[in-house]
């Protein structure tokens, strides 16, 4: 028999280690034809940080996303990056890569300053150009500031880094300050259970974060839909099968480790939530970790909801289903 | 260093031709997507591999002398088209249409799957609840046999009947008529790309009455080839239809699950309990598709 339940999950998490030093940094170069290369060390491994990068560079320098090429995670030419984890990259990197173009626009600033006859602190670089706040008839295109920057002989580099206020813990009891900002989300999910096979069929899953403000709100979304597929393996099908006399992994490949295939991955609906920015680049905070997260406390509630069992152990497998399914039934028989 | 000596013949006598030559040490790749695992992990290390995908004559599906006929060469991808199949043969239609992934069901046939005789084979549950007959040729000549006595068989590597210098040229099976509907419930560890823990088959056929004149109950993974049901099927048999009457049979799935299960106590307890609720999945599609017979 199919029971219906539904479960919520609940979830804040911190983004920026503060416990330790956790820096990434950024070179920049804004070339004549208003192309720029950016050097980041930050590894894209397919989330997308590379293009969410281009966009800070692009919004801090005021020009337009097509004119960033990144280089990345190339230990050859690239700065230290730290890690892609702990859902540090946009936070960490993408504020090393505001502080290295805000480096570079030192002489483009004192440049466009100079031409115009304004002070720096009034100019503002947007959309390819360069205008005065006070007066916005005083402007200029990019590329008259670097024609400009041409004549002058001079070069628009620029190398940033970021680090969270490092506090440290306390080594006694580790408390203190341990992340500079928090992410927050509500996951819920409808699921069915089949009590006699213990197959559970993902419905519906509505997952909701506060990501500040989001970079780039398509991939926001993708992160969350692939947060809630892994969240559901998790639960249901992921289980890692470890060799007790030798410790290797005995499942290492994908027919014997079972991860949702597409026909499992149920409707996701999810939200985007904008909120204060704290001292991410532009207020932006991470993603990465808290879309899979909430999802697996959902899960596990909803199945609780539907068959009356709380499974203390992950991942819940049909058997295990069908088991409880079997001891409930005796238990009350009993009773 | 050459490991074996690969033919492509484009005829079936000039396949017969070669695995006759051949009989001593060959292996015959149809789709490949099991034997070529088997080869590349050496499991199987032939002098001779024979390619028979060339031989289009064996992929056609016809319905002819109230008999379905389906060429060994024909892939799950067709069957799973075809709309007279999933239109009176839904045991087929479901097996072939779920079976693996995409590729492997564009490039398997189901002649390799009874060959092979995979105790996961859903085409081998599929068949057998359909109570299907193999054609087998040599140069010698035809012979035919229910499947059931080839899967039984022990032929040249032990898994069937099919000899070395042998080839599964068809498949054949009496077409289900108006009073009859199968059905088939693959339970796996997830809805797709993956290999079944239960197959579940079921025929049944009924008379103006409603009274049940033939059953046949199946279910892949639960033993070397697909367990039939016997207990269930008599009790059934003979007896007006219903979704009680069918009920009745599942604690006699559950026995005997456990009875032959029993040196295997990791899974037999899953699968006692779970080969209920994929026959009550079953027995609730059959009674939908006999619906103008039986009533709701």
């Amino acid at each position: 028999m199919k029971k219906r339940g539904r479960g919520v999950g609940c979830m804040w998490y911190g983004v920026g280690n503060t416990g330790l030093p956790n820096p990434a940094a950024a070179f920049v170069e804004v070339l004549g034809d208003t192309s720029v290369n950016l050097m980041v060390g930050c590894a894209d491994i397919g989330q997308g940080s590379s293009t969410v990068m281009a966009q800070i560079a692009a919004e801090t320098l005021g020009l337009s996303y097509e004119n960033i090429h990144v280089t990345w995670a190339d230990t050859a030419v690239t700065p230290e990056g730290g890690a892609t984890s702990a859902s540090r990259q946009t936070f960490i990197s993408g504020n090393a890569v505001k502080n290295a173009c805000l480096d570079a626009m030192g002489e483009l600033k004192r440049t466009a300053a100079e031409k115009l006859e304004v002070p720096e602190e009034d100019l503002i670089f947007r959309d390819r150009m360069i205008y005065s706040a006070k007066d916005e008839s005083k402007k200029m295109t990019y590329p008259e500031l670097m024609g400009a920057m041409k004549y002058y002989g001079r070069l628009a580099v620029g190398a940033g880094y970021y680090n969270p206020k490092t506090t440290y813990l306390n080594p006694a009891d580790m408390s203190g300050v341990p992340y500079e900002v928090y992410s927050y989300a509500t996951t819920i999910c409808e699921v069915d259970v089949d009590t006699e096979t213990g197959e559970v069929d993902v419905l519906k899953v509505v997952s909701a974060h506060d990501v500040g403000t989001p970079i780039n709100e398509t991939m926001v979304e993708g992160q969350i839909e692939g947060g809630v597929a892994m969240g559901e393996g998790f639960v249901l099908f992921e289980n890692i099968e470890v060799d007790g006399k030798t410790g290797a992994i005995k499942n290492p490949i994908f027919s014997k480790y079972i991860i949702p295939s597409n026909m499992d991955v149920p409707e996701i609906y999810p939200v985007v939530v904008s909120s204060e920015g704290d001292a991410g680049p532009f207020g932006a905070k991470g993603v990465g970790e808290p879309a899979l997260i909430p999802m697996i406390p959902a899960v596990t509630a909803a199945v609780e909801d539907a068959i009356g069992c709380r499974f203390t152990h992950l991942p819940i497998f049909p058997k295990d289903i069908v088991a409880a399914v079997k001891a409930k039934e005796a238990e009350e028989a009993a009773k | 260093m050459r490991e074996f000596d690969f033919y492509s013949p484009t005829s079936v006598p000039e396949a017969l031709e070669l695995l006759r030559k051949y009989k001593d040490s060959n292996a015959i790749v149809a789709g490949g997507t099991d034997i070529v695992i088997e080869l590349n992990e050496r499991k199987h290390t032939p002098k001779v591999v024979i390619d028979i995908k060339r031989l289009k004559e064996l992929e056609y599906i016809r319905f002819e002398d109230g008999l379905v006929k389906i060429g060994a060469l024909t892939s799950h991808a067709a069957i799973a088209a075809d709309p007279r199949i999933a239109e009176r043969t839904r045991v087929l239609h479901t097996a072939c249409a779920e079976v693996g992934s995409p590729q492997i069901r564009n490039l398997g046939t189901i002649g390799g799957n009874l060959s092979t005789a995979s105790v996961a084979g859903d085409g081998v549950a599929a068949m057998v609840t359909l109570d299907a007959s193999v054609v087998l040729r040599s140069k010698d000549g035809e012979r035919t046999m229910k499947l059931v006595d080839f899967l039984n068989g022990e032929g040249y590597d032990k898994r069937n009947a099919l000899q070395s210098d042998e080839l599964m040229t068809e498949v054949f099976f009496t077409e289900p008529d108006a009073h009859t509907a199968t059905a088939f419930y693959k339970l796996a560890k997830r809805k797709s790309l993956a290999i079944s823990v239960i197959g579940g088959g079921m025929r049944c056929s009924v008379d103006d009455a409603g009274v049940v004149t033939a059953i046949s109950l199946r279910g892949g993974c639960l033993g070397r080839y697909p367990l039939q049901f016997k207990a269930a099927e008599e009790h059934v048999l003979g007896k007006k239809l219903s979704l009680e009457l069918l009920r009745e049979t599942l604690p006699m799935m559950h026995d005997l699950v456990l009875d032959l299960n029993r040196n295997r106590p990791w899974s037999v307890f899953y699968k006692k309990e779970s080969v209920q609720g994929v026959f009550n999945k079953l027995f609730v599609d059959i009674l939908a598709q006999l619906n103008m017979e039986v009533g709701a």
